[in-house]
């Protein structure tokens, strides 16, 4: 019997010793399954790979598979609204992009809060984003280009190869350039996002400026 | 896209100086149109409320991973690594929440 109550009060103390440190106790079982990373965006484009590139070292890191899972639409909203809504354990996770930080003062329907509801946890990489023109495009710099959009206004449109992304870099340089220039330009989505660059440098758009 | 594609193209850079080095002879936009920034970044982030331990623990291993093998991976995809804590990266993406603002301020609607 006194065997029996030490025992007890050995599980009891041990116990009571989990309690009070659940948190360090769970992140030294984290992670106890696989870790879905979920991306925003389609496969097979930068952030994709990145996140891939990521997921398999913390696999090979962590002991469980870190698997990226695709769900595109609505400008990122509908995965950033997912992890969201995901147990906060550690097992669901977001590939967080420029889009979700502009979607927050954007957006005035969402059913989630970036900033509120999204911990973050670590950067990895920062892109430039690229104006690109077809070679026979008539300007070879910016600034040459710049009294060009009033000449050619009627068929100049800025491509944001990316709508999701580059869209709103395209915005806010359009407005700058409509500041510098006074000239207005139109701004027109463009999708899939590889075809945009190969159709550019196949002279199919050569008066359209593109983000990249 | 690789440099030798790229060479293909007349371009105009829209970004931080700190990425001149993927190509030093294109200028930025903001040294023609003044006080024009823009750059796009990448991260992980969770649900609110995932302890803290996880979180940092994350986040370790995320930074060792950009210090290592993961850094020659990520610059090849064109981009330049940020590690650093999470706090970090809350703080470098908060810029980009003034984006939403611009566009609205100047009436652009994206078609």
């Amino acid at each position: 019997m006194p065997l029996q109550r030490r025992k007890f009060l050995q599980l009891a103390a041990g116990g009571g010793a989990l309690l009070a440190r659940p948190c360090v106790a769970r992140a030294q079982a984290y992670p106890s399954q696989p870790v879905r990373i979920i991306a925003g965006f389609p496969p097979g484009g930068p952030s994709d790979l990145l996140a891939r590139l990521m997921g398999q070292y913390l696999s090979e890191r962590l002991g469980q598979p870190f698997i990226v899972e695709n769900r595109p639409g609505a400008a990122s909203n509908l995965a950033t609204e997912t992890v969201a809504r995901a147990p906060a354990d550690g097992h669901t996770l977001l590939v967080a992009v420029t889009t979700n930080a502009i979607n927050a003062t954007l957006y005035d329907n969402l059913k989630f809060d970036f900033v509120r509801d999204i911990a973050p946890i670590s950067g990895l990489i920062r892109f430039a984003t690229l104006m690109e023109v077809n070679p026979a495009f008539p300007a070879k710099t910016l600034r040459s280009s710049l009294p060009m959009p009033r000449r050619i206004r009627a068929r100049s449109t800025w491509r944001p190869r990316d709508p999701d992304r580059s869209s709103m870099s395209a915005a806010s340089c359009s407005r700058s350039w409509r500041a510098s220039t006074s000239c207005m330009c139109r701004i027109a989505a463009y999708r899939p996002r590889s075809p945009i660059s190969w159709r550019t440098r196949a002279c199919d758009l050569r008066s359209d400026p593109f983000f990249d | 896209m690789n440099m030798s594609e790229a060479a293909s193209c007349t371009r105009s850079r829209s970004a931080p100086r700190h990425v001149r080095r993927f190509f030093p002879d294109v200028p930025t936009v903001g040294e023609i149109v003044p006080g024009y920034e823009a750059s796009a970044w990448n991260g992980l982030a969770a649900p609110r409320n995932t302890p803290a331990p996880i979180v940092e623990r994350l986040n370790r291993e995320i930074n060792a991973g950009l210090r290592s093998q993961v850094k020659a991976q990520l610059a090849n995809l064109g981009g330049t690594v940020i590690a650093g804590s999470s706090a970090d990266f809350a703080s470098s993406s908060r810029p980009s929440r003034e984006v939403g603002k611009v566009v609205r301020t100047a009436g652009i609607k994206p078609e």
